[in-house]
């Protein structure tokens, strides 16, 4: 995974450049989707959990950490920027790096913001779902069986 | 007359995942009390048992991990490469520390299904 392979024309300045002005980009895209997502998903868990604040915040804190950490990593793992030995890095070169990658992260979190709607919107499905099951359980109570102790 | 980065790259990453490992984890416990009273209902003991238990697994795993990675590292020689090694080595352990989550809340999931129907 390392190369050891040394650019003659890459200047460690110019590269560093590319890394601040990726970073803080990255962080605060991933900021922004965590925090809309989160802050209106808070509603939805509400709404699964029937009214229990304490469990709907807690559970949604649970899965905004997980979001976190998640998308967080991801942006600082692919950071890094792989040049071949010949490879010129100058301003063209840092501005389609960047493009890319910058790019590329902001799909992947579009991604992973659906993938958390999606979710959203399987537990909001398995709680109608056991409300329902309640529901009848309940009212077959009520009517009297014969044949049955 | 400092030869490389090392030491400066292993204090940084030491102190920022320590720091991360041991906040996330901290909120992990406090959110997860929550998550498993509810999936446990009424058992709380168990519950409380089990986030303990987590929790210091979660400590021993990651933060004995971090330790150990100390050793492989290769000579870092400039800012550059100190960048890219800590940006790559925390990212890392995020990814792990999301894995081990998610991991964490499904077989939660799973044993409190497998204990109801028993």
């Amino acid at each position: 995974m390392e190369t050891f392979e040394i650019n003659q024309q890459l200047d460690p300045a110019m590269i560093i450049t590319a890394y601040l002005i990726y970073l803080p980009i990255a962080l605060l895209l991933t900021y922004y989707v965590a925090r809309i997502l989160f802050k209106n998903g808070k509603v939805f868990m509400i709404d699964i959990f029937r009214g229990r604040e304490e469990i709907a915040t807690a559970t949604n804190r649970l899965f905004e950490m997980g979001f976190y950490l998640l998308n967080l990593g991801f942006a600082l793992v692919i950071l890094r920027i792989q040049l071949r030995a010949d490879q010129l890095f100058e301003t063209q070169e840092m501005i389609e790096v960047l493009s890319m990658k910058i790019g590329g992260f902001s799909i992947y979190l579009g991604v992973m913001l659906f993938l958390n709607l999606f979710l959203f919107f399987r537990g909001k499905r398995k709680s109608k779902e056991h409300q329902l099951i309640q529901e009848r359980i309940l009212s077959k109570k009520g009517t009297p069986h014969f044949g049955q102790a | 007359m400092i030869t490389n980065y090392n030491i400066l790259a292993y204090i940084l990453y030491g102190m920022i995942t320590a720091f991360i490992i041991v906040r996330v984890g901290w909120m992990f416990y406090i959110n997860g009390a929550h998550y498993l009273y509810d999936l446990f209902i009424g058992d709380k003991d168990t519950a409380d048992m089990l986030n303990r238990l987590l929790l210091l697994g979660y400590y021993l795993l990651n933060l004995g991990y971090v330790a150990v990675s100390l050793s492989y590292w290769p000579t870092i020689l400039g800012v550059k490469d100190l960048a890219e090694l800590l940006a790559e080595r925390i990212g890392f352990i995020l990814l792990g520390l999301a894995l081990m989550h998610y991991i964490n809340m499904a077989w939660v999931q799973i044993a409190h299904k497998f204990l109801k129907t028993n």
